[in-house]
Protein backbone atom coordinates (compact mmCIF):
# COMPACT_ATOMS: atom_id res chain seq x y z
CA UNK A 1 0.00 0.00 0.00
CA UNK A 2 3.06 2.22 0.95
CA UNK A 3 4.79 1.38 -2.48
CA UNK A 4 1.39 2.27 -4.39
CA UNK A 5 0.68 5.30 -2.57
CA UNK A 6 4.02 6.67 -3.06
CA UNK A 7 4.09 5.72 -6.57
CA UNK A 8 0.71 7.24 -7.29
CA UNK A 9 1.27 10.31 -4.92
CA UNK A 10 4.37 11.52 -6.96
CA UNK A 11 2.91 11.07 -10.75
CA UNK A 12 -0.04 12.98 -9.63
CA UNK A 13 1.72 15.86 -7.92
CA UNK A 14 4.14 15.96 -10.73
CA UNK A 15 1.55 16.13 -14.01
CA UNK A 16 -0.77 18.03 -12.31
CA UNK A 17 0.84 21.34 -10.77
CA UNK A 18 3.33 23.82 -12.02
CA UNK A 19 5.83 24.58 -9.51
CA UNK A 20 8.20 22.23 -7.64
CA UNK A 21 7.00 23.38 -4.20
CA UNK A 22 3.51 22.62 -5.40
CA UNK A 23 3.83 19.17 -6.30
CA UNK A 24 6.16 18.42 -3.09
CA UNK A 25 3.03 19.94 -0.97
CA UNK A 26 0.33 18.29 -3.19
CA UNK A 27 2.31 14.77 -3.15
CA UNK A 28 2.49 14.64 0.01
CA UNK A 29 -1.34 15.23 0.79
CA UNK A 30 -1.67 12.86 -1.90
CA UNK A 31 0.10 10.13 -0.34
CA UNK A 32 -1.02 11.22 3.38
CA UNK A 33 -4.95 11.19 2.13
CA UNK A 34 -4.04 7.37 0.45
CA UNK A 35 -2.48 5.97 3.28
CA UNK A 36 -5.13 7.28 6.02
CA UNK A 37 -8.43 6.78 3.88
CA UNK A 38 -6.70 2.83 3.08
CA UNK A 39 -5.99 2.28 6.74
CA UNK A 40 -9.77 3.65 7.95
CA UNK A 41 -11.48 1.27 5.84
CA UNK A 42 -9.07 -1.39 6.41
CA UNK A 43 -10.68 -1.25 10.20
CA UNK A 44 -14.14 -0.92 9.06
CA UNK A 45 -13.70 -3.74 7.13
CA UNK A 46 -12.62 -5.42 9.73
CA UNK A 47 -15.22 -5.39 11.88
CA UNK A 48 -18.07 -5.82 9.27
CA UNK A 49 -19.19 -9.65 9.38
CA UNK A 50 -18.60 -9.83 5.58
CA UNK B 1 -2.74 31.97 -43.86
CA UNK B 2 -1.59 29.30 -45.79
CA UNK B 3 1.56 28.97 -43.89
CA UNK B 4 -0.38 29.30 -40.42
CA UNK B 5 -2.40 26.29 -41.53
CA UNK B 6 0.43 24.27 -42.32
CA UNK B 7 2.14 25.66 -38.87
CA UNK B 8 -0.64 24.59 -36.89
CA UNK B 9 -1.13 20.95 -38.37
CA UNK B 10 2.96 20.58 -38.25
CA UNK B 11 2.79 21.55 -34.27
CA UNK B 12 -0.19 19.38 -34.36
CA UNK B 13 1.81 16.60 -36.11
CA UNK B 14 4.36 16.60 -33.50
CA UNK B 15 2.03 16.73 -30.63
CA UNK B 16 1.20 13.55 -32.28
CA UNK B 17 3.99 12.02 -32.74
CA UNK B 18 5.17 12.89 -28.56
CA UNK B 19 2.29 11.00 -27.31
CA UNK B 20 2.64 8.28 -28.78
CA UNK B 21 6.53 8.23 -28.21
CA UNK B 22 5.26 8.73 -24.55
CA UNK B 23 2.76 6.02 -24.83
CA UNK B 24 5.47 3.69 -26.10
CA UNK B 25 8.46 4.68 -23.67
CA UNK B 26 7.36 6.40 -20.17
CA UNK B 27 8.42 9.86 -19.80
CA UNK B 28 10.46 9.94 -22.82
CA UNK B 29 7.71 12.46 -23.91
CA UNK B 30 8.83 14.79 -21.39
CA UNK B 31 12.74 13.81 -22.20
CA UNK B 32 12.29 15.08 -25.48
CA UNK B 33 11.11 18.61 -24.95
CA UNK B 34 13.66 18.94 -22.33
CA UNK B 35 11.76 17.82 -19.14
CA UNK B 36 14.90 15.75 -18.05
CA UNK B 37 13.96 16.00 -14.32
CA UNK B 38 10.11 14.98 -14.48
CA UNK B 39 10.61 12.86 -17.52
CA UNK B 40 13.59 10.69 -15.31
CA UNK B 41 10.53 10.58 -12.20
CA UNK B 42 7.69 9.78 -14.02
CA UNK B 43 9.70 6.81 -16.18
CA UNK B 44 11.06 6.09 -12.90
CA UNK B 45 7.53 5.16 -11.54
CA UNK B 46 5.86 3.68 -14.31
CA UNK B 47 9.03 1.02 -14.51
CA UNK B 48 9.39 0.50 -10.41
CA UNK B 49 5.21 -0.18 -10.20
CA UNK B 50 5.25 -2.31 -13.40
CA UNK B 51 8.15 -4.60 -11.97
CA UNK B 52 6.30 -4.85 -8.74
CA UNK B 53 3.85 -5.57 -10.56
CA UNK B 54 5.82 -8.82 -12.23
CA UNK B 55 7.51 -9.58 -8.74
CA UNK B 56 4.57 -9.91 -6.78
CA UNK B 57 3.60 -12.82 -9.53
CA UNK B 58 0.83 -10.55 -11.55
CA UNK B 59 0.27 -11.48 -15.30
CA UNK B 60 0.15 -9.41 -18.33
CA UNK B 61 -3.42 -9.68 -20.01
CA UNK B 62 -2.54 -11.31 -23.38
CA UNK B 63 -4.83 -10.29 -26.96
CA UNK B 64 -4.08 -13.74 -27.92
CA UNK B 65 -5.64 -16.35 -24.40
CA UNK B 66 -9.12 -16.19 -23.82
CA UNK B 67 -9.81 -16.00 -20.23
CA UNK B 68 -12.86 -18.43 -19.68
CA UNK B 69 -13.19 -16.86 -15.71
CA UNK B 70 -13.58 -13.48 -16.89
CA UNK B 71 -16.01 -11.27 -18.54
CA UNK B 72 -15.27 -10.27 -21.74
CA UNK B 73 -15.23 -6.52 -20.75
CA UNK B 74 -13.39 -6.68 -18.05
CA UNK B 75 -10.56 -8.42 -19.97
CA UNK B 76 -11.00 -6.05 -22.53
CA UNK B 77 -10.42 -3.33 -19.95
CA UNK B 78 -7.62 -5.17 -18.21
CA UNK B 79 -6.16 -5.15 -22.00
CA UNK B 80 -6.23 -1.80 -22.60
CA UNK B 81 -4.60 -0.48 -19.21
CA UNK B 82 -1.63 -3.38 -19.56
CA UNK B 83 -1.47 -1.66 -23.45
CA UNK B 84 -0.70 1.46 -21.68
CA UNK B 85 2.74 0.39 -20.47
CA UNK B 86 3.96 0.67 -24.24
CA UNK B 87 7.30 -1.26 -24.74
CA UNK B 88 7.23 -3.03 -21.29
CA UNK B 89 4.10 -4.55 -22.06
CA UNK B 90 5.36 -5.42 -25.73
CA UNK B 91 8.80 -7.12 -24.21
CA UNK B 92 7.15 -8.95 -21.79
CA UNK B 93 4.61 -10.37 -23.89
CA UNK B 94 7.51 -11.41 -26.41
CA UNK B 95 9.84 -12.98 -23.76
CA UNK B 96 6.90 -14.65 -22.01
CA UNK B 97 6.84 -12.43 -18.70
CA UNK B 98 4.25 -12.94 -16.39
CA UNK B 99 2.12 -15.17 -18.52
CA UNK B 100 1.60 -18.24 -16.54
CA UNK B 101 -2.00 -18.81 -17.35
CA UNK B 102 -2.33 -21.42 -14.47
CA UNK B 103 -4.39 -22.02 -11.40
CA UNK B 104 -0.87 -22.40 -9.67
CA UNK B 105 0.22 -18.63 -9.79
CA UNK B 106 -3.28 -17.17 -8.69
CA UNK B 107 -2.69 -19.38 -5.64
CA UNK B 108 0.53 -16.96 -4.82
CA UNK B 109 -1.02 -14.75 -2.04
CA UNK B 110 0.78 -11.49 -3.90
CA UNK B 111 -0.97 -12.29 -7.28
CA UNK B 112 -3.90 -9.65 -7.30
CA UNK B 113 -1.65 -7.18 -5.63
CA UNK B 114 0.62 -7.62 -8.78
CA UNK B 115 -1.98 -7.59 -11.14
CA UNK B 116 -3.30 -4.12 -9.66
CA UNK B 117 0.48 -2.93 -9.71
CA UNK B 118 0.10 -3.73 -13.75
CA UNK B 119 -2.65 -1.93 -14.31
CA UNK B 120 -2.03 1.50 -12.18
CA UNK B 121 1.23 1.93 -13.93
CA UNK B 122 -0.52 1.43 -17.59
CA UNK B 123 -3.48 4.07 -16.38
CA UNK B 124 -0.51 6.19 -15.26
CA UNK B 125 1.03 5.84 -18.65
CA UNK B 126 -2.16 7.15 -19.93
CA UNK B 127 -1.99 10.45 -17.54
CA UNK B 128 1.99 10.82 -18.32
CA UNK B 129 0.98 11.09 -21.75
CA UNK B 130 -1.54 13.61 -22.01
CA UNK B 131 0.58 15.68 -19.65
CA UNK B 132 3.29 15.56 -22.40
CA UNK B 133 0.97 16.20 -25.29
CA UNK B 134 -0.16 19.17 -23.40
CA UNK B 135 3.21 20.31 -22.40
CA UNK B 136 3.67 20.35 -26.33
CA UNK B 137 0.30 22.12 -27.25
CA UNK B 138 0.93 24.58 -24.60
CA UNK B 139 -1.74 24.37 -22.31
CA UNK B 140 0.88 23.44 -19.39
CA UNK B 141 4.20 24.47 -18.60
Amino acid sequence: MICFALVTATVFGVVSKNTNAERIKYSARVFAEFMVVGLVLAWVLYFLPL
Amino acid sequence: MGNADSSQSNISNKAWLIAILSLFIPGAGHLVQRRFGRGAILSSCVIFCFCIGIYLGGQIASPFVNDPSSAFVLQILKLFSNIGNGLIYVVCLVAGIGQNYDSKSAEVFTFEYGNHFILISGLLNYLITLDAFDIFVGRKE
